[in-house]
């Protein structure tokens, strides 16, 4: 007997006939159908292109626009959930700061399912590191707790200078001019292999252009990005 | 430092939190257990009593945490619990803590007297007084004992609005005392006092703390079928304590217990002004889609003539906006508001109630409890919603009559199919008042 993660009811199963001839393993999402629907998803035919932010119509964001003028090309990030409403909220605060680890089944399949198709294509998975202190304290890593059965690159590592304070407790003033937070500890030439970077949750976009500023200087393809909320 | 490990007597902590207060964790005083225990496969938290497989609590490293009491701050199975064993440091009383012994009626007498002595004896005792019958005052001489042979005394509840009524009249009644009040967001910082008014949920924070815990309205939600606030309970008094029990209408669990003669109970079933519990009287109404029916229209008519306040109980937050809308459009120059759970300013709505600015409120089961307005009468609408148990409903019917010059009131229960629940409700309420009746007769005897 299962129960929702969020809200303890019992799940109810249904048992198809096709998923019996499909002969694969029964996947569930430990979440009820309510609870699932109180996140708010993204579209993906209106959102931003550059950043994936939930918008009423498909063109760059005021955000990407000015990234455009900074850099050569977007991350084309993809986002599944909208950050700025309280249900995500609530979860991160419970799975990232009260450290309820298992909450991170209930995006497990969204987030590796989308990996997968880019790991098909030879694509590379590097994941945004957490810093020692707060892995220490933390005890997991929130972005591989997400990603449990994909092979992923820990090619970068928090520089120690630089983490006195956590990026949530900082503004969005500070984010953007913030000095690069990460060091390199991959293969020097990436031989123009592909990258798709992982994140949770996706702010200002300053920490995954710092990553990929790090990545380009090794002479890697292109970079695109992934992150569970915008 | 010294200082602060004083004032953390009682308490409970795990490592972090102590090193967020500046403690140093190898210091001699601090007593040591640890937080997460694995047996058999099976983690055990020793704050929360929380059980559980492990396998769905892994942390990467291999260690295990407990779910249930994650706001506490979370436990793992490589951390440990600190504590420092309760020494009592309070100052001595020359004279009596309790400054003006409050009026009790014969029986409430005989009442206290039966506390005072469980406490004396360290026992545990159940008082089941019928709503309005004064338990408070009832329990003033047991704290006074306990407060002058320096025990430490915990008054907890399930409920924040009755945390909120008690703390005041302990106040004002032990003016010398130190005491502290504690709930989630109140505001106030914890200080090492002899007398503590608190959540039940905030019990999770003790260790073998206090000789003397009172629980008040221990059927109340979320105290009842939770295990662990009952094992936050059991672990937050000393091992040789007493403990006290309030209730109005004790739960199938208690009655059981007293039946089998494991708690002892003193049982009152008359009210403070020595008049019977008001009857229920049941409507049943034909048309479910209606909303309010002709039969049920007739109370509400006599009431809003008479000009008596009233509440109007309905089971789901989604009724009180219709409700109140309808009553409204029949009587358009009378003032009401609805209450629930969710609104921020409910204690104010209830203290217009009070001061007769409004004159009625559609209500959740949000004030079946700890609500004292004088000439009240009440309606629930829909009765036979499986939300209204027995207790919520004999709460209920408790509101009506409690104040001395107006003891009498209407309580009426709209139904549409008799349930266990209803039934029950009735005849508790029938068999106090036989109790009661019996009480006055033999007092009339005494008299003669």
């Amino acid at each position: 007997m299962m129960k929702c993660l969020l809200c303890n009811t019992t799940l109810a199963f249904d048992f198809s006939w096709r998923w019996f001839f499909s002969f694969r393993a029964f996947e569930t999402v430990p979440l009820c159908e309510k609870c699932h629907q109180k996140f708010v998803a993204i579209a993906e035919k209106t959102s931003c292109p550059g950043c994936g932010r939930k918008q009423k119509q498909r063109k760059l964001c005021q955000d990407c626009l000015r990234w455009r003028k900074l850099q050569t090309e977007l991350l084309y990030n993809k986002a599944f959930y909208v950050y700025a409403e309280p249900n995500m909220r609530a979860y991160f605060e419970a799975y990232k700061f009260q450290g309820d680890y298992r909450l991170r089944q209930i995006f497990v399949k969204t987030l590796q399912d989308h990996c997968k198709k880019y790991l098909h294509r030879g694509w590379l998975v590097v994941v945004i590191p957490v810093d020692e202190q707060t892995l220490a304290t933390r005890g997991f890593d929130q972005v591989v707790g997400f990603l449990p059965d994909i092979p992923k690159k820990m090619y970068l590592y928090h520089l120690k200078k630089f983490d006195r304070c956590p990026q949530s407790h900082k503004s969005r003033q500070e984010r953007l001019a913030m000095p690069q937070p990460f060091g390199y500890c991959g293969p020097v030439d990436l031989e123009r292999k592909n990258i798709l970077l992982v994140d949770d949750i996706y702010t200002t976009g300053s920490t995954l252009y710092h990553a990929r500023e790090l990545l380009l200087a090794h002479n890697c393809g292109c970079v695109r990005s992934v992150t569970l909320a915008r | 430092m010294e200082k602060t490990l004083n004032l953390l007597m009682g308490r409970q902590l795990s490592g972090p939190q102590l090193k967020a207060l500046g403690v140093a964790l190898d210091s001699t005083k601090l007593k040591q257990r640890p937080a997460v225990i694995v047996k058999k496969g099976r983690i055990f938290c020793q704050r929360c009593g929380f059980q559980a497989p492990r396998a769905n609590y892994t942390l990467p490293d291999k260690s295990y945490y407990c779910p249930a009491c994650l706001a506490w701050g979370r436990l793992t199975t490589t951390m440990s619990l600190y504590s420092i064993p309760e020494a009592n440091d309070f100052k001595k009383y020359s004279q009596d803590p309790l400054e003006k012994k409050p009026r009790l009626s014969l029986w409430q007498k005989k009442a206290a007297k039966e506390l005072l002595q469980t406490v004396k004896r360290k026992q545990e005792r159940l008082l089941w007084a019928v709503t309005g019958a004064g338990k408070t005052e009832m329990l003033f001489e047991a704290l006074n004992f306990a407060l002058l042979d320096q025990q430490r005394v915990c008054l907890a509840t399930p409920r924040v609005d009755v945390c909120n009524e008690l703390y005041p009249r302990l106040c004002q009644a032990f003016p010398k005392v130190k005491s502290c009040l504690l709930y989630q967001n109140s505001g106030q910082e914890y200080t090492y006092t002899q007398l503590v008014v608190c959540t039940v949920h905030q019990l999770l924070r003790f260790y073998h703390a206090f000789d003397l815990l009172v629980i008040d309205e221990v059927d109340a939600f979320p105290y009842v079928n939770d295990r662990q606030l009952h094992y936050a309970v059991t672990h937050a008094k000393k091992i040789n304590s007493s403990t006290l029990y309030l209730t109005a209408t004790p739960d199938r669990y208690l009655k059981q217990q007293i039946h089998q003669n494991k708690l002892a109970v003193t049982c009152l079933p008359l009210r403070h002004h020595r008049h019977l519990l008001p009857e229920i009287t049941l409507v049943k109404l034909r048309f479910p889609k209606q909303k309010i029916e002709e039969r049920t229209k007739k109370y509400l008519i006599k009431w809003v003539k008479n000009k008596i306040p009233f509440l109007v109980f309905v089971p789901q937050i989604a009724m009180l906006k219709p409700i109140l809308k309808e009553i409204q459009h029949l009587w358009p120059t009378l003032n009401g508001e609805c209450v629930s759970a969710l609104d921020p300013d409910r204690l104010q709505k209830v203290k217009n109630l009070r001061a007769g600015i409004d004159q009625y409120l559609v209500t959740t089961t949000i004030l079946e409890r700890g609500i004292t307005i004088p000439r009240l009468n009440v309606m629930v609408l829909q009765a036979d919603a499986p939300l209204f148990s027995e207790t919520v409903l004999v709460q209920i019917a408790g509101r009506v009559g409690r104040d001395k010059d107006y003891p009498s009131g209407e309580v009426v229960f709209t139904y549409q199919e008799m349930t266990f629940a209803l039934r029950a409700a009735k005849k508790q309420i029938k068999l106090l008042n036989q109790k009661a009746e019996q009480l006055l007769k033999n007092d009339e005897m005494s008299t003669l």
